[in-house]
């Protein structure tokens, strides 16, 4: 009887569950995109954050056809956790990981995977000063790491610390070149653009604007726009009007500011190819001839509830100014981008990953 | 006012050790020494409500109170890792529609609203029971999934008693637990110790830490170790219990346990783990006044209790020639006031009542250094109760429960209860049991006031439900079996969720609406052969947790899909067999797919594939003159199964704890 118990049990065990579980679901290969075109566009899909689930999409525009999950299709491996940002240069794409603190580098016509670069803090854009050269700002470490993009080495630090704050500063953010003059916006709870020597390396001035400087561009009169969201109401912080401000690099002076209702919290500004208009998000979607005083609204956010941001992220294409808004819809699904063309017509929509942020034309 | 409220009710209570009562019979503490046969009972018509079996709370006595939910219960438990973030999801809702009660003392925070079940040891605790649903209105308000009840009491032995128990596993864990009992006839002390500690450093192939191999040009991966993922939690819980001449019975406990646990980075962070410090410290400190006074016919119960939580919770940097710089850096202080009144009577023709009248009161200040963002802000909580009872025929138990609230000096909705019990067949005591019922749950204080995002416009969230089951008793000389099922439905709305707001950070908003529903079943077996005694318990849930908020562009799919995380097919079961005392136990514990995404993405970035744990205990107790001892070797993950969390944490193979308890006699 006792014999008979234990043979029961021992059966029970070793019927109802052996090695069950597929953990190598999750590093099966997909599908490889059939790209017939290759004027395409990008689509870094940040992902949540802490779930390693970031993704890149290929929009082919000639064909209009969408390709997700490009890169893990093809590797069988994901990108990592938060995707901020990706660089196209020489057929290769490099995606600044920011929680997986890396650079993925991929061959930008296949996906396949060609190497990365490690040792970065929280990293957010990645700017090239030349073929061996390229700085990465980053949210926390204070500094602008110095890498190499051909070998992926970490080869230095550009130093930005603010000892004089606890508000964790200088969180460096977008990058926009002017000769050799490298303007670093510092977004999160400061108020600087930093100006970088690049020749030295070395952090030679900063300029002060509204606070939360988020975006940057640089319009065909070879001026600086910069975009701030002001902060926010009611944090010890402080909070400024939301501001566009037009900043002349060589004398590193502002030239003109456009106050924005303290309601507003407008981010993503983009220029078209011919630097002559300037576009960006406050809810729905702007634009801005940069000889005008007055932003326009272009496109509606579909959104009629009060709950949501709507539009998250924005491009114009350099070569036909066709713009495309991404929409993270609850950020917990595929999200969706709206193509339209130079006169805000809508041209296609399509579906890509979660919470799509950025794009990068080729 | 509620301050004032709150030492006024202490004074009363400390005040009634003097007072003198009839001379009537005590009360017995229920104890956990049997699974559920409390059916038919008046006082839970209509209720759902399962007790944890004492075989089960033995058997995971150097445990989480997360493994023993996940695995024992019809609770799914969303853990963020070993020793990590576990937080309950009761029928598909949120981890805040689960309240969570010590010994009738709410612990849920008032920041978050939910509990973080890994803090929990199993080994302070003597009666763990579930309220299923809108059962959970007989604790209180804001249980929308259920409550979970956890008790401590004592038997009235009189003498001296020790036991301690140590255990030595993997990853440098160790786990030590002493208690120490004494009493008589009148009085009551138990001390119960603990120190539980693991480095947590298993390895694993990292395989998002990728690379190509040199020469082959295949993808190589570095064998890693779990890093930065460190715990260690102590505590101590010590009672006291004094029983009048009277009968009224005095309890006195005290809990206070500090922890502290390292935060993994995302596991495909490369960064060394000296680059960043993520850290998470607890110091919570609970003690609880109580009176309880039961006759034949009255019970009146007073309790009193405070709760002191603090919180620290820092991200620290490395910074090129600055060493270590904060980026986060929080602390957060929550003080509660607790006072309850109770009274229940028995009526002739079947007729009982009972009514409670709480007042509690919360004040919690967070803030974040870097940032200096934080809120400081306080809650007034007071809530009366109602329930009315009749029993037909020796056969129908009927039960109406009222709940109200008030928040803040705002009247709360009402939430009432009913609920019947009908037995069919008194021999087998088979019983029909349902109920239909509303809860409300309110808002956190984090909901109302984090800087930024608070939202101080948020309704209650808002639910409607329904339960028919049925349970059974069946036995037959050596043999026991208790199988129930139950089916519930219930519709939530104002469903609160935080999104990002389109000025860049994250607000709660009253959106959506849930629609939960299924099945939980389960079946206690008791058989004896012998000397073999077989002891099985087995329980499945099915839940369809259905988001029906509105849809917000053309492009939502996530419209009549399940929540994230909430598997539709879940069960568990124990098998355990005693002979000459040894004893065997095997558990396993199922899910079937979670969706990481809303929309319910089925590739293998949006869920994560199905998930089967096995584990096994071999036990044996060596009685001796002066003192008992027992040998435990515990095995986890039995095949060692190659698996992750829901949030890809890679988590650990086959490994083993060796457990040895010494009782004093």
């Amino acid at each position: 009887m006792k014999k008979k118990a234990i043979y029961l049990i021992l059966f029970l065990v070793a019927t109802t569950c052996g090695s069950c579980m597929k953990d190598e679901e999750l590093w099966q290969k997909g599908d490889t995109p059939d790209i017939r075109s290759f004027k395409g566009l990008f689509i870094t899909n940040e992902g949540n954050f802490m779930y390693n689930n970031a993704s890149l999409s290929y929009y082919d525009i000639e064909n209009q056809e969408v390709f997700n999950h490009v890169y893990y299709n093809l590797n069988g491996h994901p990108l990592g956790d938060v995707a901020q940002s990706s660089v196209f240069r020489d057929s290769l794409l490099y995606v600044v990981m920011n929680n997986s603190g890396k650079i993925i580098v991929m061959d930008a016509n296949d996906f396949t995977y060609k190497g990365k670069i490690t040792g970065l803090t929280s990293p957010r854009y990645l700017h090239f000063i030349n073929d061996e050269k390229a700085y990465v700002t980053d949210l926390y470490a204070h500094a602008i790491a110095i890498v190499n993009p051909v070998t992926y080495e970490f080869l230095d630090v550009i130093s930005v610390h603010n000892s004089t704050t606890t508000f964790n500063q200088h969180p460096t953010e977008q990058m926009v070149a002017v000769g050799n003059e490298v303007f670093v916006s510092c977004w999160s709870f400061d108020n600087k653009i930093l100006v970088i020597d690049s020749e030295t390396d070395r952090l030679i001035d900063s300029i002060e604007v509204s606070k939360q400087p988020n975006s940057m561009v640089v319009d065909k009169y070879e001026r600086i726009w910069v975009l701030s969201d002001g902060g926010y109401s009611g944090t010890p912080y402080g909070q400024d009007s939301p501001a566009l401000t037009c900043i002349e690099p060589h004398s590193r002076t502002i030239i003109r500011v456009i106050e924005m209702d303290m309601n507003d919290s407008p981010a993503e500004l983009t220029i078209n190819g011919s630097g002559d208009t300037l576009y960006f998000l406050n809810r729905d979607l702007y634009r801005l001839p940069v000889l005008d005083d007055e932003p326009e609204i272009v496109v509606e956010s579909p959104y009629s509830h009060g709950y949501l941001g709507g539009f998250y992220g924005l491009g114009v294409d350099p070569s036909s100014s066709e713009i495309y808004v991404a929409d993270a819809i609850n950020y917990s699904q595929p999200g969706v981008i709206y193509r339209y063309s130079a006169q805000a017509m809508p041209l296609d929509t399509f579906k890509v990953g979660i919470i799509p942020g950025a794009f990068c034309f080729r | 006012m509620i301050r004032i409220l709150s030492i006024l009710m202490f004074m009363i209570l400390c005040g009634s050790l003097y007072a003198q009562e009839g001379n009537d019979s005590i009360i017995v503490l229920p104890v956990a020494n049997v699974f559920d046969t409390r059916i038919f009972v008046p006082e839970e018509a209509g209720m759902k409500t399962t007790r944890v079996d004492s075989t089960i709370m033995m058997e995971k006595i150097t445990q989480d109170l997360s493994d023993l939910l996940s695995e024992n219960t019809h609770v799914f438990i969303k853990n963020y890792g070993r020793g990590a973030l576990a937080t309950a999801a009761f029928r598909g809702t949120a981890p805040s529609h689960t309240q969570v009660y010590w010994n009738g003392m709410n612990i849920n925070s008032p920041m978050l609203g939910m509990v973080d079940f890994s803090l929990i040891p199993v080994y302070i605790l003597d009666d763990v029971s579930l309220n299923h649903g809108t059962s959970s209105i007989a604790n209180g308000s804001g249980g929308l999934g259920g409550s979970i009840n956890l008790n401590n009491n004592t038997r009235w032995e009189s003498g001296f008693d020790l036991k301690f128990l140590q255990g030595v596993g993997m990853y440098s864990s160790l786990e030590d637990f002493l208690s120490i009992n004494y009493g008589n006839d009148n009085f009551q002390s138990k001390t119960r110790i603990y120190y539980s500690t693991s480095k947590n450093d298993y390895t694993f192939f990292n395989k998002y830490h990728y690379d190509l191999d040199p020469e082959t040009g295949a993808f190589v991966y570095p064998l890693d170790t779990n890093k930065n993922a460190d715990y260690l939690k102590y505590g101590v819980l010590q009672e006291f219990y004094y029983r009048e001449k009277s009968g009224a019975v005095w309890s006195l406990r005290y809990w206070g346990q500090q922890s502290g646990r390292s935060i993994p980075q995302v596991v495909s962070n490369e960064n060394p783990e000296t680059e960043r410090l993520n850290k998470l410290f607890d110091d919570d400190h609970k003690v609880l006044l109580n009176r309880t006074f039961s006759t034949s016919k009255h019970t009146f119960v007073i309790q009193s209790g405070y709760q002191h939580h603090f919180i620290n919770y820092y991200l620290k940097n490395q910074i090129p020639g600055f060493g270590y710089r904060d980026a986060v850096y929080s602390d957060s202080r929550i003080s509660s006031f607790f006072n309850k009144m109770e009274y229940k009577r028995a009526l002739s023709n079947g007729w009982s009542i009972s009514s409670a009248l709480s007042f509690d009161f919360h004040d919690v200040s967070t803030v974040d250094t870097v940032s200096k963002a934080g809120y400081k802000n306080d809650r007034h909580d007071i809530s009366g109760f109602i329930s009315v009872r009749k029993q037909f025929f020796s056969r129908l138990n009927t039960n109406l429960m009222v709940r109200q609230g008030v928040i803040d000096g705002d009247l709360s909705p009402l939430a009432p209860f009913f609920g019947f019990d009908l037995l069919l067949l008194p021999d087998h005591k088979v019983i029909i049991k349902g109920n239909v019922a509303r809860n409300f749950h309110q808002p956190t204080l984090n909901d109302l006031y984090w800087l930024p995002g608070g939202n101080p416009d948020l309704r209650p969230e808002d639910g409607v439900s329904g339960d028919l089951g049925a349970e059974m008793l069946f036995e037959k000389k050596q043999f026991k079996i208790i199988p129930d099922i139950s089916f519930f439905y219930s519709d939530m709305k104002d469903w609160i969720i935080w999104l990002p707001s389109f000025k860049g950070y994250w607000e709660p908003m009253n959106i959506k609406r849930v629609i939960s529903k299924g099945v939980e079943a389960s079946v206690n077996v008791t058989c004896s052969l012998q000397k073999v005694t077989l002891k099985s318990i087995a329980t499945y849930s099915y839940t369809r947790a259905l988001n029906y908020g509105d849809r917000l562009v053309w492009g939502d799919d996530s419209y009549g899909k399940q929540l994230q995380f909430i598997p539709v097919h879940s069960g568990n079961i124990m098998l355990s067999a005693e002979l000459n005392n040894w004893i065997i136990v095997w558990q396993n514990n199922s899910y079937s797919r979670r969706y990481i995404t809303s929309s319910n993405d089925l590739d293998a970035r949006g869920s994560i594939y199905p998930y089967f744990m096995n584990d096994l205990k071999i036990g044996k107790e060596f009685s001796f003159d002066a003192f008992d001892l027992a040998l435990e070797l515990k095995i986890n993950n039995l095949f060692n199964e190659t698996y992750h969390s829901v949030l890809t944490q890679p988590m650990p193979g086959i490994n083993g704890m060796l457990q040895v308890m010494f009782d004093l006699k």
